[in-house]
Parts: structure tokens; sequence; C-alpha cells
């Protein structure tokens, strides 16, 4: 072979060779990279495809019955938070619960207070004319742990139904508010705890923040911190701020058995109400 | 000759290039081809598979339904939680006046959490001479302890750091031993 022929040959050998090159880096390998990507995703696809048709039929849907116990508890969490005009409105409210409940419970000594002081005295049973023993009580050693308890009610950080409130659709112009409310009484101790339990039982929905009790003295003393929720129209010093607190304590698994079984209905008639057992000493 | 060889050829005044680079660079372009094809079969594969698990999840909302069920719990748990918090106080304090007789109950402090509930107890048990450990309180602590709700227990004879000295309770001019309790309790 004579020399220029051999150089005109291998230069068209590597001329051929470098188009070949471009092709793979420039077309090829792109190509069959994305063809194997696709292929696991089509695979990954498939895989969920048949998961999800797996974990379906294994899973109870709702039915009309089921259904209707959602909107029935949507209507109950509606009707349990009162909707005010103003906070004075729900205070009064709970006010007239509390004071309700002690005439119930035949509470010898009661008395109200609201962001720690004393309120509406003619709601508890120290009138005017009457002399007062809680108060010499609660202002000798019990303010500083009352206000505490006042303190960590309205302290939006330790809001507790984030997730409630993230879930619930507000009426127009309405604002989920919260406000703290004290109570001192003075009772034996049976009477005394039958209203620790029934304090809750109110159209105020109140929730025990904290409870002192004394149980020594010759009649036992108690006061409770109490908190309630209500919905108030237009802008409240109370009103609790949104994305406040958190949903820790309310996290349901996702994978809990409970998710996937029909609700029992029985559960909405609990009410979580009881009375206490006899046999208080 | 050089028409022989095939690679190039002049006749007639015209040039004749070689046709292996065409037939070369048609290879190539069909291997392209095909594999862009293939790429376009596979993406048509892959729509229709979201489609499909698409129209699955539509017609079968597990998601949904799961969502709906954990916001009923929430929600009862929000509407049972304030009778339940003041019946486990209230049953607590029951139980806990049958261990300690209530004379005994210098002070009870209880804050209630979304599932249970810590308190601080202090007890005034009277000292019986010459018994130096009283074995009244260690008895009693023991039944407390036996409490199904309680989940941590611990005592001690010295007031709690969080207690204001004046609310520190006093034994008797010497004659209780004074003891303070700490605890944690489940809501029932």
């Amino acid at each position: 072979m004579r020399p220029g022929k051999l150089a005109r040959t291998l230069l068209r050998l590597l001329a051929a060779l470098a188009v070949l090159a471009a092709f793979v880096v420039l077309d090829w390998y792109p190509a069959v990279k994305e063809l194997g990507r696709m292929r696991r995703d089509r695979s990954d696809l498939q895989r969920r495809l048949k998961d999800y048709g797996a974990m379906a039929s294994g899973f109870v849907f709702p039915d009309r019955e089921e259904k209707a116990l959602f909107a029935r508890g949507r209507a109950e969490l509606r009707r349990a938070l009162l909707p005010v005009d103003d906070d004075s409105a729900w205070i009064a409210i709970a006010l007239l619960d509390l004071q309700a409940q002690s005439r119930k419970d035949r509470l010898p000594r009661v008395r109200f207070m609201v962001s720690g002081q004393a309120w509406a005295p003619e709601l508890g049973t120290a009138g005017p004319a009457r002399p007062d023993p809680l108060a010499a009580w609660l202002g000798n050693r019990q303010s500083a742990g009352i206000q505490e308890g006042c303190r960590i009610a309205s302290d939006p950080g330790r809001f507790p139904w984030q997730a409630i409130v993230a879930g619930l659709e507000m009426r127009p112009g309405r604002r989920l508010a919260s406000r703290p409310l004290a109570v001192a009484l003075e009772a034996p101790l049976a009477a005394l705890l039958d209203f620790v339990n029934h304090v809750s039982w109110g159209a105020a929905r109140l929730e025990i923040v904290r409870l002192h009790l004394e149980a020594r003295a010759p009649v036992p003393r108690a006061w409770l911190v109490l908190r309630g929720y209500y919905l108030v129209r237009g802008p409240s010093p109370w009103a609790v701020p949104e994305g406040a607190g958190s949903d820790d304590g309310l996290r349901v698994d996702p994978d809990s058995p409970l998710l996937w079984q029909r609700i029992d209905p029985s559960l909405f008639c609990e009410g979580g109400k009881r009375e206490l057992p006899a046999g208080i000493p | 000759m050089r028409e022989r060889a095939g690679l190039r050829a002049i006749g007639g005044g015209r040039r004749r290039w070689p046709l292996w680079p065409v037939f070369f660079t048609l290879v190539l372009a069909a291997v392209s081809l095909l594999l862009h094809a293939e790429k376009s079969r596979r993406r048509e594969e892959i729509r229709q598979a979201k489609e499909q698990l698409a129209a699955v999840v539509r017609a079968r909302p597990v998601a949904g339904a799961k969502s709906q069920r954990a916001m009923f719990h929430k929600a009862r748990f929000f509407l049972d939680y304030p009778a339940a918090a003041s019946f486990g106080v209230a049953d607590f304090i029951r139980r806990l006046a049958v261990v300690f007789r209530p004379r005994e109950i210098l002070d009870l402090r209880i804050d209630p959490g979304l599932h249970g509930f810590d308190f601080q107890l202090s007890v005034a048990i009277a000292r019986e001479a010459p018994v130096t450990m009283p074995w009244q309180f260690a008895a009693r602590l023991e039944e407390l302890r036996n409490f199904p709700e309680i989940a941590r227990l611990t005592y001690t004879e010295k007031a709690p750091a969080d207690t204001s000295p004046g609310e520190i309770p006093r034994s008797r001019g010497g004659r209780d031993w004074v003891f303070f309790i700490t605890g944690q309790a489940e809501l029932q």
C-alpha cells in the first residue's frame, strides 16, 4: 500500500470514529440514560399502582352513615364554640355557668376572678354585707399562683388546639378567642370535688389549667384557673393568633388502624361526662 | 482501475464521492431514531400509568378518608377533653384523699395537660417516736404508686425548687414529717 493511500485511509477511519463518538456522546448516551430513568419511573408507578390497589382493597371506605357522623361531628364542634359579640359577653356566660354549678353543688363559699381580680362579687357568696373569708386566703399566699396560672392559660405558645383551629371553617368576621378566669371555693371535700368534676359541663366548656387545693384547713379550700374558647366578632385582645401553639399533642399516626376502620358511632355519644363514684372520706 | 477501487472516479469532468460515509451516517441516524422512538414509547407508557394511578386514587380516595377520620378523632378529643380532664383530676383527688387523710394533705397543685397531668403534693405525717423512718408514709406512697394512672412519682423532704418560700408548708412545731411528692399521671 502506498503511504499516501494509507494516510488517507487512516484519516477516513479517524473521521468515521469522530462522527461515531459525536453520536454516542451527544445523543445515544443521554438517550440511554433517560431510557433507564424512564424504566425506573415506570416500574415505580406500576408498583405504586399495585400497592395502592392492595391498600384500597383492605381499607374500609366511609359509607353514608359514617359520612353523616362526620357532618354531626363538625356541627357539634361549631356548637361547642360559642359565638359572642365581645369578650365580656363570654365572661358573663362563663360566670353564670359557674354560678349555676356552684349552687347545684351547694358550695358554701365561692368567689370568681377574672384576670386575677375579684369579679362580679354578687355572683359569688360574698356580698357587700357578707364577709368573705376566701379574700384573705387568696390575697395572702395564693395570688402569685393564680396570676401564674392565668399567664399559662393565656400564653399563645401553649395553645394546644392548633390542629382543631386549622380544620375549622370559621364564619366570616369571627375569630377564635381564649380567655382565662379563676374560681376560689371553700367547701367540704365531697362538694368541692363534685364542683371540680362539673366545672367543664356548662355551655362555656371550661378547661382546668391549674388547680390548687389545701385540704387541711377546717374546711378544704381550692382555687382553679380555667380557660374557655369562643368565637368573637371583630378584634379582641384575647383572640388566638393565627398559627399559635402546636398540634404536637394531637398527631394521629397515618398508619394507625383507627383510620382504616369505620368509626364506631357509639364514640359520638360518650361526651366524656361522668359522675364521681361514691367513697369520698 | 480507479472506478473498480470504488474510492473515486472522474469521468466526463465529474468527481465521484465515496458512498460509505453516507451509509455510515445513515446507520448512526437510524440507531438514534430507534432510541428516540423507544423514549417516546416509554414516555407514553409513563403518562398512561400516571393517569391510571390518578384515576384509582380519585375513585378510591384512601388519603381523603383517612384525613376525615383523623379530623373526627381530633375534634372528638377536643370536645371530650374538658370533661375528661376535670373528671380525671377530681377522681385522682378523691382517691388521694383515701390514701392520705384530708387533714394530712397540706397542699396539692395539679397542672393538667392534654394527655395527663403533673402534680405536686405536700403531706404532713404525724411523727411517732421513737420511729425514725415514717413507715406509714412509705406504705401510703406505695399505695399512691399503685394508682393505675401514675406514670412517674418522686418524693423528697425538701420543697421543690420552684416553690416560693411563702408557699412552703410548715410542720406543726416538729410534730409532723413533711414530705413533698411530685409526679405525673395519665388521664384515664
